[in-house]
């Protein structure tokens, strides 16, 4: 008879990934559904790019399940999952450069009535404009719903930088965005 | 500080009172502050929208499957990833769809199977027993065929406190020496006839001999025992055939172990019942044992409800009139959990309840309390729909109806209750329904734990929503005086 993992914290389904293979599957498939959508979320906006993103977001599932032979027990899943996606962009923004300047930022024909998936690929492009650190904060903060602390403790900023760069990162997104969202609310 | 800012604060992380003021005072006057204060609520919710429409494609699932060895996932597996995370939070499952049925509704079913449960409970213990033998007028024609096979009923002593009219006629038809027997179908259309109600009888000793009653439970009577009296005088106990079996009316269901009518008829005859059982001190019994014979006794209560096997521990009853209960609620809808950040502290999430008790079982109390109420409902940017969802804190008020059931009490001490409110806030009205258990704890304390489900109705732009399901547990304490 199969364990109930959907009934298992994250902690405890951690803990089963050191299991028999079978087990680990079942914990490791469990896992997967509740944070992938996230982790994935976050490595797509942070490198605005839909193939780098499924490579990162790959490696660092990958480098997850190998973690749990390593790390005894492992309270928050969730921010251990960001912290490797996050490294792994460090590194991919490091060889390669993500942001694109305003002047590059071509969304699609200034047309009243935009679609759902527009709006979104125009936030999309947006965010491909901010710096590393801005884009972070703004996918943290406002997609991911992470408080300040949260922010702060991953990213290892004081919780007032958090703040002001979330703050700011939404002020140059919104004046991106401004001519959009003006129509939007018309 | 720039208005701008404090708009992204109020919708960031919220601001002080005053400074809110201050803020709506300045959107009430200035346009341009309106549309940045809209801009900026939209970016929020396309930040959200984005958020939902983004899950890993179907290669990427199966390329991290398939790196470490795993068996690669259905389709359905990586579509439900989205859902999962958005409907369930943490609490995803790859269990199959039961098991996704079931914890989507798990609370919902519990809530609607022990409301159920009490439902029953309730009709039950206000039936009259013996209702399944049929109707008192077929009993009555049973009585009337003179079957022996009555003597395997049980006698059953009951609590009434209105009979005493009834058994003082019975003790004066007793008392002047009524020896020639009762007809079975005139007993049933005379209860005076054939009811012997040892309680009112005991408070006319002299007429019709005595067993009283045993009073207990705040006074209130244990009744006398009825008991079917025939007519034929026939004192044998082992001749069942020749009593006609008389019953009591009032819709209460007595039936009479044919033995136990033989004495009836001794007493017709002139002894008391007592005497004609032989038992030396009957004010020593409880008539809830009385039973003659030690077998098949069944106890109901002069309410009508059955009592339970704790019926005499008084810990199930409640004697004050007045009542204080503070509680906390964790009531939360589980599809929006993901969405909301659900206040922790006690103190968002408590209620206050001034109850007054109009006696063991009904009460009525007014309710005030402050919660977090999750709510879900849609905006419409551009003419598109977008998913919103929020978690305010609300204060509320209310009227409650209560309901204890002291007689289903399951161990002492421990009774079962519901309880409804209907109430408002500041958006809406709001109803709440409670069921569980209140289990005294130390004299007039006790504690409270339940079920709560609650549902608030709400208007947003001219449409109306409700909260989905808020479902949770409530806990508390509650002190009587």
């Amino acid at each position: 008879m199969s364990k109930p993992y959907s009934k298992y914290s994250d902690s405890e389904l951690f803990l089963e990934l050191k299991g028999s293979r079978k087990e680990a599957e079942s914990a490791f498939a469990e896992l997967y559904s509740r944070h992938a959508q996230r982790i994935y979320a976050y490595c797509l906006r942070v490198t605005g790019n839909t193939e780098d993103a499924n490579d990162i977001f790959q490696e660092a599932m990958l480098k997850f399940y190998d973690a749990a032979a390593k790390i005894e027990n492992l309270e928050n899943v969730r921010g251990f999952l960001l912290r490797v996606a996050r490294n792994l962009c460090l590194n991919f923004k490091r060889d390669k450069k993500i942001n694109l300047s305003i002047e590059n930022f071509q969304p699609y024909s200034h047309d009243r009535g935009y679609e759902q998936k527009e709006l979104l690929d125009l936030i999309a492009g947006a965010l491909e404009c901010l710096t590393f650190d801005y884009r972070e904060a703004f996918v943290l903060r406002q997609y991911h719903g992470l408080s300040y602390r949260e922010i702060a403790d991953l990213t290892d900023e004081s919780i007032a930088a958090v703040k002001n760069r979330v703050w700011r990162a939404k002020e140059k997104i919104k004046n991106i965005l401004s001519p959009y969202l003006e129509d939007i609310t018309k | 500080m720039s208005y701008s800012k404090i708009i992204h604060e109020y919708l960031d992380t919220g601001v002080d009172g005053s400074t809110e003021e201050m803020l709506f005072a300045e959107l009430a006057s200035d346009e341009a502050l309106r549309s940045e204060f809209n801009r900026q609520v939209q970016l929020h919710l396309i930040a959200q929208s984005d958020m939902n429409s983004i899950s890993p494609p179907m290669d990427v699932t199966s390329g991290v499957f398939k790196s470490l060895g795993f068996e690669i996932p259905t389709n359905e597996f990586n579509s439900n990833i989205a859902t999962k995370a958005a409907v369930a939070g943490s609490a995803g499952s790859a269990n199959g769809p039961m098991m996704t049925f079931w914890k989507k509704h798990f609370s919902t079913i519990m809530v609607a199977v022990i409301a159920s449960l009490i439902t029953a409970a309730i009709f039950y213990t206000s039936q009259e027993f013996g209702s399944g033998f049929g109707d008192n007028q077929s009993l009555a024609g049973q009585a009337d065929n003179n079957t022996s096979s009555k003597n395997s009923f049980p006698v059953i002593s009951s609590f009434e406190d209105s009979d005493s009219q009834q058994a003082n006629e019975f003790a004066a038809v007793s008392g002047s020496g009524n020896k020639s027997g009762i007809d079975g179908n005139s007993a049933f259309n005379n209860r005076v006839n054939n009811i012997i109600n040892n309680r009112s009888a005991s408070n006319n000793r002299g007429a019709g001999g005595r067993i009283s009653g045993q009073s207990s439970r705040n006074g209130r009577s244990f009744a006398g025992n009825r008991q079917a009296a025939s007519g034929s005088g026939d004192n044998d106990p082992d001749k069942h055939l020749s009593g006609n079996l008389s019953l009591a009316s009032n819709s209460r269901q007595v039936i009479a172990d044919i033995s136990s009518l033989n004495s009836a008829n001794s007493y017709a005859n002139g002894q008391s019942p007592a005497q004609a059982l032989g038992i030396k001190d009957p004010t020593r019994l409880a008539q809830n044992s009385f039973n003659p014979y030690g077998t098949n006794v069944i106890s109901i209560p002069a309410s009508g409800r059955r009592s339970s096997l704790f019926d005499d521990l008084v810990d199930n009853i409640d004697n004050t009139k007045w009542g204080v209960t503070v509680r906390g609620i964790s009531v939360s809808d589980a599809s929006l959990n993901n969405r909301l950040a659900n206040s922790n502290n006690w103190l968002d999430n408590a209620n206050v309840e001034v109850l007054y008790k109009f006696d063991q079982y009904w009460g009525m109390s007014v309710d005030f309390g402050r919660e977090n109420i999750a709510q879900a409902f849609t905006g419409t940017i551009a003419g598109k729909a977008y998913d919103f969802a929020q978690n305010p804190a609300l204060y509320w008020y209310g009227i409650s109806g209560l309901l204890r059931l002291p007689d289903i009490a399951i161990l002492s001490g421990i009774v079962p209750f519901a309880k409804l409110t209907i109430g408002g806030t500041a958006i809406g009205p709001i109803g709440r329904f409670q069921t569980g258990l209140r289990v005294r704890f130390y004299e007039n304390i006790r504690l409270v734990a339940a079920l709560e489900s609650t549902g608030l109705f709400y208007n947003v732009d001219g449409i109306n929503y409700s909260t989905g399901k808020l479902l949770g547990f409530t806990y508390g304490i509650s002190y009587g005086f």
